[in-house]
């Protein structure tokens, strides 16, 4: 229309911002990134707001703010406003990567368009995503060392990136948040980990620093490195992935811990890519670079490879392998064998290459392959004996979570897949050795699936999750078991909302209206492993 | 062997715990060779639970004790073992005779911890909290008193009123001289003290760790405990919240109120920190052992083990009410390692108070110590009983 200008969404006005590549005592000197612009003051973005309140102090810091150009200034290291760009920037570039792999933009898990940033909300060995207030909160603290110098989680890159991961898992599958399953909270780790690793693979150098130190504690293995005075082999790092062993993850349901099981599985396979590309004659530095495609793409697009609800880290690993498979059907560099192979011996996945049913379905929209909501639920509605409805098929009542419409780097502007996600409720009542520990109480599990097709209608990939006898019982021994050490309980009063803003364990229930209801905690991460580590 | 009160016979000890809700009243009575001889241990109950029973509990013991106390204990300061003491504290010089008082030694900088605490609490916690009827606020009064009465005056005033002179008033700790601190003529009972500690500031590590995550270091200077406020921010340029251009965006309202939240680590750091001042002392009565531990958590329990105290007993006053966190997993066996007939297990405890995670009693803990006796019935709970009421094992030495 004349006299209106448009915005030109495939050419984003992009703003050069300096950030620490990991922790600054190890990458002290800053590295220029671009991020998406326009940037307001605060930096405020078109999907994250920085908003620097710190709550024990009740004050705002000023905002970083723009020049006419649109750049920042060049703040100093210890400038809060340098702060706020760097949290910014690595949550900013973590996202967009995750989008341009999955080949679709996120929409957050909450009611809202923008992520609130917090880069100094007080004082605390801690950082979390919060779907509640919508937000990334980065606590700092005074290290124990001698020199009693300041930690600001908002300036380690690993940490920003890891919880900006939970937001975008919660963006992908927001019933994960409230999962009864303990690997899915597991798995919500490992997401943040995978996160933190590739965002620090991004940067040329962190390449450089780690293309020849793969198999030994590096900058990119080491989680958080910095963030205890002297952790596993003085790196201080939160996690190792290249130092996780079975033993780490054996006999527990603490997420940190058992994410390591896939964590450090994906880092393996990131390894053994890397072997073998220089084995085939690549540079290590180029290996690396081919392998962090590789692995990060099918970690990436298996997001939208996964159930509704309730994601084990075996169907995190099948989404992964179907992920791949739908755009290289038959292997032919043979990444994926690699990968399979590493997910195999850690017990992830079978040996053998799962198949689906490649039949067409009934009634495809006029709309396919660009479905809407109400297209999808009719074209799944006249195909209801196909889903994971059982044992009900004809009578249950199904929503449509998701339609996910993606597009491929290798077809741009086509829709190249299309994902989508259904559920349904089973209230379940606790029996009576649940009923000893949480009262007369009724759960909710999720059931249904996730169906990816392609742009012709075959089915690429199906994730049925229904709700079986084995399910109910497995919530059942999860809500037995993690009630001593796991939950922390709270109901309705100004008691629980203290309760539950202090609440360091990994699962909140929540007492209401004769429902129990878990919530990952997710202020519970960025703590320290408290297993023994040798 | 176990049996009831009224069955015994010469040379026993008895120990008998009342029903006073949440909270501790002990009375343990002994045979020497005059007659029964009595130790008033602990009196109170949580802040806001109904005080009259106190007086029909102060009469009990008046009429069993016909006045006369060897000694009377205030295990730690806390109300739910002072309370009782505290509100009844000026009828005793004219219906006790008391031969010695004991309360527990806590090193004076503590105190002045403890208030550092109190303030970071009430800048922490929602305004309605400290003083509300909710279970936060009541421990938080179970900690500092009610405002306008603090526990650390109510303390004083309990041994200024009590009608003892100070002379027969003692701090305890493990290490202490017993000997001036015994009541006279005690031939044939035997007491040994293992906690607490001389130095409190061994139980500050958690409140430390608490106060120093919130950004406020604890340290001494010139004998007294000062806080300085150390955080990653000094220096920073700041705006007011509410002077701020952001003071009326709606949309951080939510936000602002989440983060304002908090405080229970500081408090659990409080309550854990007290507790683990409490006396524990060990009754030796010919062969019967009785061990008293007040409500004395893990680090305490933990350093008892380092010290080497010798735990063994027939029967104990279970420790925190049957809190998961003053039983610890190694304790059953350490202080019960044979099943035996006459062992038992007394809980002070007022069943459905709290629930969930911090369950009390801990079922976890009334199996552990059901599993050290011979029969269930062994395990004597206070809530058994009618309010005022008490429940009672006899031992024979």
């Amino acid at each position: 229309m004349p006299g209106l200008r448009t915005r030109d969404a495939s050419e984003p006005s992009a703003i050069t911002i300096p950030i620490i590549v990991q922790d600054p005592r190890r990458t002290p000197t800053p590295v220029k990134v671009s991020v998406r612009g326009p940037l307001l003051a605060g930096p405020i973005g078109e999907r994250m707001a920085v908003f620097d309140y710190n709550v024990d102090r009740d004050v705002v810091f000023p905002p970083a703010t723009p020049r006419k150009d649109g750049s920042f200034p060049d703040y100093a290291l210890h400038d809060m406003r340098f702060h706020q760009l760097n949290t910014y920037a690595i949550a900013a570039r973590a996202t967009e990567l995750v989008e341009l792999e999955l080949g679709r933009p996120l929409r957050w898990g909450f009611e809202g368009s923008r992520l609130l940033v917090v880069p100094h909300a007080g004082v605390l060995e801690n950082a979390f995503y919060s779907a509640e207030s919508h937000s990334l909160q980065f606590y700092s603290f005074m290290g124990n060392g001698r020199s009693r110098r300041a930690y600001h989680t908002a300036l380690a890159h690993d940490i920003v990136a890891h919880e900006t991961g939970h937001a975008i898992l919660d963006a992908v599958r927001p019933r994960y948040y409230e999962p009864f399953e303990p690997e899915t909270s597991a798995l919500h780790e490992a997401i943040g980990d995978l996160c933190a690793i590739f965002a620090a693979l991004s940067h040329e150098a962190v390449q450089r620093r780690v293309a020849g130190s793969l198999d030994r504690l590096n900058l990119l293995s080491e989680i958080a490195e910095g963030f205890e005075q002297a952790g596993v082999r003085g790196w201080g790092s939160i996690r190792s992935l290249v130092d996780a062993t079975p033993a780490d993850w054996k006999d527990t349901i603490e997420p940190h811990d058992l994410s390591l099981k896939l964590s450090s599985t994906i880092y393996l396979a990131l390894r053994k890519l890397h072997q073998t590309l220089m084995r085939r004659g690549e540079t290590k530095l180029d290996a690396l670079r081919t392998a962090r495609t590789v692995i990060q793409r099918m970690a990436v697009r298996a997001l939208d490879f996964l159930p509704p609800a309730d994601c084990t880290l075996a169907e995190y690993a099948e989404a992964l392998l179907a992920a791949d498979r739908s755009v290289h059907p038959t292997d032919d560099s043979g990444f994926r064998g690699i990968v399979h192979e590493v997910l195999a011996r850690r017990g992830l996945v079978s040996k053998r290459e799962e198949r689906v049913d490649e039949s067409r379905w009934i009634e495809y929209p006029p709309s396919w392959p660009r479905p809407s909501v109400r297209d999808a639920y009719l074209f799944l509605h006249a195909n209801r004996h196909r889903l994971a409805l059982a044992p009900h098929a004809d009578q249950r009542d199904f929503v449509v979570r998701d339609v996910q419409l993606k597009r491929l780097p290798t077809s741009p502007g086509e829709v190249a897949q299309i994902a989508i996600v259904y559920e349904y409720p089973v209230d379940v009542k606790l029996a009576l050795q649940e009923a000893e520990a949480f009262g007369d109480q009724w759960i909710t599990l999720r059931g249904g699936g996730t169906l990816v097709f392609d742009a012709l209608g075959v089915l690429l990939y199906e994730a049925r999750k229904p709700v079986t006898r084995e399910r109910v019982d497995a919530a059942k021994r999860f809500l037995v078991e993690g009630s001593e050490e796991s939950f922390t309980v709270v109901g309705v009063s100004l008691d629980d909302d203290i309760r539950r803003a202090a609440a360091r364990r990994p699962w909140i229930a929540e007492l209401a209206g004769g429902r129990l209801a878990l919530r990952s905690n997710l202020a519970a991460c960025c703590g320290r492993s408290t297993r023994p580590r040798t | 062997m176990l049996r009831a009160i009224d069955e015994a016979t010469h040379m026993s000890i008895t120990l008998r715990a009342y029903n006073v809700l949440f909270g501790d009243a002990l009375l343990v009575s002994w045979d020497e060779d005059d007659g029964t001889h009595h130790a008033w241990v602990d009196f109170g109950n949580f802040h806001n639970d109904p005080n009259a029973v106190f007086e029909k509990v102060y009469n009990d013991v008046l009429t069993r004790t016909a006045g006369k106390l060897d000694l009377l204990v205030i295990t730690h300061r806390h109300l739910d073992h002072m309370e009782g003491f505290f509100s009844l504290r000026k009828h005793f010089k004219a219906d006790f005779t008391i031969e010695r008082v004991w309360y527990a030694h806590v090193t004076p900088s503590l105190d002045h911890v403890f208030e550092i605490a109190e303030r970071t609490l009430r800048s922490m916690l929602p305004a309605s909290i400290p003083d509300g009827d909710s279970d936060i606020g009541r421990v938080f009064r179970n900690n500092f008193g009610a405002s306008g009465d603090k526990i650390r005056q109510q303390m004083a005033d309990i041994l200024k009123d009590i009608g003892v002179p100070a002379s027969r008033i003692f701090k305890i700790h493990r290490g202490l001289n017993l000997k001036p601190a015994l009541p006279p003529g005690l031939k044939n009972l035997g007491i040994e003290v293992f906690g607490p500690e001389k130095n409190s500031n061994r139980y500050l590590q958690p409140l430390e760790h608490a106060l120093q995550t919130r950004g406020i270091a604890i340290s001494a200077v010139n004998g007294r405990v000062k806080a300085t406020r150390r955080d990653p921010f000094d220096g920073a340029r700041s705006v007011k919240f509410g002077k701020s251009s952001l003071a009326g965006l709606a949309d951080l309202a939510r936000l602002r109120r989440q983060l304002q939240s908090g405080g229970l680590d500081v408090l659990g750091a409080v309550d854990t920190t007290r507790n683990n001042t409490s006396i524990v002392m060990r009754l030796t009565h010919g062969s019967a052992r009785l061990l008293l531990v007040g409500d004395a958590e893990a680090m305490s329990w933990e350093i008892m083990r380092k010290n080497g105290a010798p735990l063994k007993a027939d029967a104990i006053k279970v420790g925190h009410h049957g809190s998961i966190n003053a039983s610890p997993a190694w304790s059953f066996t350490t202080v019960m390692p044979t099943k035996l007939a006459g062992n038992a297990a007394v809980i002070s405890t007022d069943d459905d108070r709290f629930t969930g995670e911090n369950e009390v009693p801990k079922g976890s803990v009334l199996n552990g110590w059901r599993a050290r006796l011979k029969s269930p019935s062994r395990l004597l709970r206070t809530d058994s009983k009618k309010l005022g009421e008490s429940v009672a094992v006899t031992l024979e030495g």
